[in-house]
């Protein structure tokens, strides 16, 4: 299987500071038809690599380090007209919050139709009729008069199937789903990912899933890459990394993360990590994760370990990973 | 310092009125309606720095003593129009309910008269005097100050501290004064600076148009008796219009520094 | 919940909104009527003085009569009836001077100025987009910084003042436009070419008109384009691959234009009364330049008839404004 998006060495840091990094030498796979999660709290760089590949970084940020390769192409110092080329019509987005990602002015059927009239030459009435069938295809009730809807009649679970809906318009290849359920109730959460399952078989779709919700992740996802303080700490399989997690941070994501059925006699208290995710812009000397850790060694305040490899494409990055 | 660069302007502008006001009874202590020398001089000819108007008057002099009046006229009128409208728009926006639907009822159809008409019908009735400018002035401007008090008042009163005071059995009258208003005084202040400069435009405006006091010069005047010059001694029209244009500018710049030093939040915009 | 599908205009609502919106109309301008009608009890001597005023006829049996006609030996309430009702039937009283009623001299007159109106609103309104949307998109870089201040020497200028500066630079020392007037009457020019002479005389009062509101528009197209821009929405449109300039216009201006509509709204009455002295500057034949005659001609009753019909003119306004943000703004309520 080829790769569809490689990130090598990727570097974000404040424009004009290049020492001031928010993102450090992030490196990564992704193949076709893949479902890689991306895991981390907030602070941890995962909304900005998303940002970063597709060329929407907010003006304070820049690329400094590093490139992105889509489908053999290189993204990173690519044309801004070439790059819009890509966006929306072979990489998809869809955005954490579903009330503010539309438009109030514009109608449903508007919002979608547009996302398809920016990469093909169709008439205004093909792509209404395409949105139509886009939003039966996101399972939204009665799409022929929802197509003129506006989105404030619209609840949250059906603004972010919208979303989603634009976000396929064009058949992408890949799509990227920056917490994509955080915003909406629990039980909608679950629909919504269920959506984005049967998508992805449907469509054959590569999905870079960004979420701190590691149940997600244990229902939806292929593999996982944890990161913390703008750097990668973790990856591995979803089934591997839920049986045996390596990293001392990846285990307390675990133990952090109520999770249904698991020991009612003895229940476990929720176990906090303590102290606080540190500003990326000030890390102390060596392991970021040193300050928090349980298990920390003398070494690891000196030097910053670097990704070994483990065996199925698993990595981690730890001077003592569970073994 | 360059954050502050509106303000020190402004107010350096201010201050260099203020004091062509002030010293307007030093430098030129005869009356500016006197004829001193030969009409239309230049700026510059036979000693008259700034030339001599169509009736041979000192345009200097006319220049300082204008500045009285303007400042004096922006300064009552606005003042007037801060209490008035203080006032109204206080009532209307702590009490709400009937009392807020009359005042902003009342405050409407003053907003729905043009400004500039009602004030020259006003004075056409009464006849111009500074008193009756001022008077005049303040009816017209009173709508704006009310519309902008009321909404603080309503916003603040629903503060939690206000709660508090009315729970303790605080007067409404005290609330509202020591409470409230103080809270409400930085945007009343900023806007009352431009309202100043848009009193002294409006005050021009009427002079040029004929409805100043007969008694004292003022710039908006002297545009308007210059205008009939305007093809040779444009100076005469050009000189008062630039002083005006300063005045307001620095009005403005200094309503804005104000703006950014008392209203942090809003600053970054 | 609401069935989300159903959307767009419905009937009912539409009529009770329009319907609510004249109710308040026509309660505000009888309350202008009633204020116009204590304004003209406000004169020294009598109504009847201030109405028949310069016209010079001090005749007994003249006053006399009018003052029967007005009503002016009935108790105050009557007056006001009679007032009224003389409003309502567009009775305006005759003015001796220019030899026709009233209603018919300000009926004259009014195109002139409505064709200035337009014409400023026109010019400020697309200037301030222009500059505004200019400003945003380089916000806090010099082109924004000058913008910023070129708006404010524009906001603090003096109108009547500029445009004298005006008639200075472009008819006195350059000749390339007219001094003033609606047109050149020694020409007798008809159709297109009339119409042309008339286009360049609207070019210096309708600019001079233009400069004030121009920075207010700017200032706010700005303001609302820059809060705008931080939306989300705009980050998903950038997302779908969208060109900056169809964001820019299509998704930022639109919302950022219901604030513009508002304001302009309730520039209607500044604009009238900057007319005045515009068209006086300019000689320009609108109920503005017949206003300062009439201050001139202390014609107590044109004056007040003339500013009536403005604050009418400003109802009226106001609410077409509040129609077209209804039109506009698909998320507004219809109250």
């Amino acid at each position: 299987m080829t790769s569809l998006l490689e990130v090598h060495g990727l570097d974000v840091a404040l424009r004009g500071e290049p020492d001031r990094r928010v993102l450090r030498g992030l490196s990564f796979e992704l193949r076709r038809g893949e479902i890689l999660a991306l895991v981390g709290e907030s602070g941890s760089g995962k909304s900005v690599t998303s940002l970063a590949i597709t060329g929407l970084l907010p003006p304070a940020l820049a690329v400094t380090v590093g490139r992105v390769v889509f489908d053999g192409q290189e993204l990173t110092g690519m044309a801004p007209r070439a790059l819009r080329g890509i966006r929306g019509r072979r990489i998809g987005m869809v955005f954490q919050d579903p009330m503010t990602a539309l438009n109030p002015m514009f109608t449903v059927g508007d919002q979608i139709g547009e996302a398809v009239r920016a990469h093909e030459p169709v008439s205004r009435a093909a792509a209404r009729a395409r949105a139509i069938e886009l939003l039966a295809l996101v399972r939204l009730p009665d799409p022929s008069h929802l197509v003129d809807a506006y989105p404030a009649r619209l609840s949250g679970g059906q603004r972010q199937r919208v979303v989603i809906a634009a976000a396929i318009a064009c058949r992408p290849e890949l799509v990227i789903a920056d917490e994509p359920t955080t915003a909406l109730d629990p039980t909608i959460q679950a629909q919504i990912m269920a959506l984005l399952a049967s998508l992805q078989a449907e469509l054959g779709l590569a999905i870079l899933l960004i979420t701190h919700n590691l149940g997600l992740v244990a229902q939806a996802a292929d593999r996982v890459m944890v990161m913390y303080a703008g750097a990668k700490v973790e990856e591995a399989r979803v089934a591997d990394i839920f049986a045996q997690p390596l990293h001392p941070y990846t285990r307390r994501l675990l133990a952090a993360t109520p999770r249904p059925g698991h020991g009612h006699p003895n229940r476990r208290p929720l176990e906090e990590i303590a102290g606080l995710v540190p500003s990326v812009l000030e890390l102390p000397p060596g392991c970021p994760f040193a300050p928090r850790c349980d298990i920390a060694g003398p070494a690891c305040t000196q030097r910053e370990p670097e990704l070994a490899p483990y065996p199925d494409g698993a990595a981690v990055a730890c001077f003592h990973p569970a073994a | 310092m360059a954050r502050h660069w509106s303000l020190l302007v402004g107010g350096a502008i201010l201050l260099a009125v203020g004091l062509m006001a002030a010293s307007a009874g030093l430098l030129f202590p005869e009356d500016p309606f006197t004829m001193v020398d030969q009409p239309l001089l230049w700026p510059g000819a036979a000693g008259m720095q700034l030339g001599t108007d169509a009736m041979g008057r000192d345009m200097a002099a006319e220049l300082f003593h204008g500045a009285r009046v303007s400042l004096l006229i922006g300064f009552a009128s606005t003042g007037a129009a801060v209490v008035v409208g203080t006032v109204v728009g206080a009532l209307a926006g702590y009490y709400r309910g009937l009392v807020d639907d009359v005042l902003m009822r009342l405050t409407e159809l003053f907003q729905t008269i043009p400004q500039f008409m009602l004030a020259i019908v006003l004075l056409a009735i009464v006849g111009p005097s500074i008193g009756t400018i001022v008077a005049a002035l303040a009816v017209v401007s009173w709508p704006a100050i009310a519309r902008l008090v009321r909404a603080e008042f309503m916003v603040i009163s629903e503060r939690e501290f206000v709660q508090s005071c009315r729970v303790i059995g605080m007067s409404d009258a005290r609330i509202m004064l020591t409470q409230i208003l103080p809270n409400a005084l930085p945007t009343v202040i900023v806007t009352a600076t431009v309202l100043v400069a848009t009193a002294i435009l409006m005050e021009a405006g009427l002079s040029f148009l004929g409805l100043s006091d007969p008694n004292v010069m003022s710039w908006g005047s002297m545009i308007g008796t210059g205008k009939d010059q305007l093809r040779e001694a444009w100076y005469i029209v050009a000189i008062p219009g630039i002083a005006l244009l300063l005045t307001a500018l620095g009005l403005n710049l200094f309503g804005e520094g104000l703006n950014d030093a008392l209203n942090p939040r809003l600053r970054g915009r | 919940m609401a069935d989300p599908a159903r959307s767009g205009v419905d009937g009912r609502p539409w009529l009770r909104f329009l319907a609510r919106r004249l109710g308040v109309a026509l309660v505000i301008v009888v309350g202008i009527a009633v204020v116009n009608f204590f304004l003209l009890h406000l004169a020294p001597g009598d109504a009847a003085d201030a109405i028949a005023g310069e016209a010079g006829t001090g005749d007994p049996e003249f006053l006399a009569a009018l003052r029967r006609r007005m009503g002016l030996d009935q108790p105050l309430p009557v007056q006001l009836g009679y007032f009224l009702w003389r409003l309502a039937s567009f009775d305006l009283g005759y003015s001796h001077r220019y030899g026709q009623s009233v209603a018919s001299l300000i009926l004259e007159r009014l195109p002139a100025t409505l064709l200035l109106m337009a014409t400023s609103i026109a010019l400020a309104v697309a200037g301030g987009v222009a500059l505004g949307v200019t400003a945003a998109r380089f916000a806090h870089t010099r082109l924004d910084r000058a913008i910023s201040l070129a708006v404010l020497f524009l906001y603090a200028t003096p109108v009547f003042w500029v445009g004298l500066m005006m008639i200075l630079l472009f008819s006195v020392k350059l000749g390339w436009l007219p001094t003033g007037g609606l047109y050149d009457v020694s020409l007798g020019l008809r159709g297109l070419a009339h119409a042309g002479d008339v286009a360049l005389h609207l070019v210096l009062p309708a600019l001079t008109q233009a400069f004030f509101f121009l920075a207010v528009y700017t200032r706010l197209v700005r303001a609302s384009m820059l809060e705008v821009l931080g939306m989300d929405y705009i980050r998903f449109a950038r997302a779908k691959g969208l060109s900056e300039i169809r964001v820019a216009f299509r998704h930022a201006l639109r919302n950022a234009l219901l604030p513009l509509v508002t304001m302009v709204g309730m520039n209607v009455g500044t604009f009238l009364g900057g007319a005045v002295l515009g068209e006086t500057v300019f000689s320009w034949p609108g109920i503005g330049r017949l206003m300062f005659d009439a201050v001139f001609q202390r014609d107590l009753n044109l004056l007040l008839s003339i500013l009536v019909l403005s604050s009418v003119f400003v109802v009226l306004a106001n609410l077409a404004v509040d129609i077209l943000y209804v039109v506009i703004n698909p998320n507004a309520e219809l109250r």
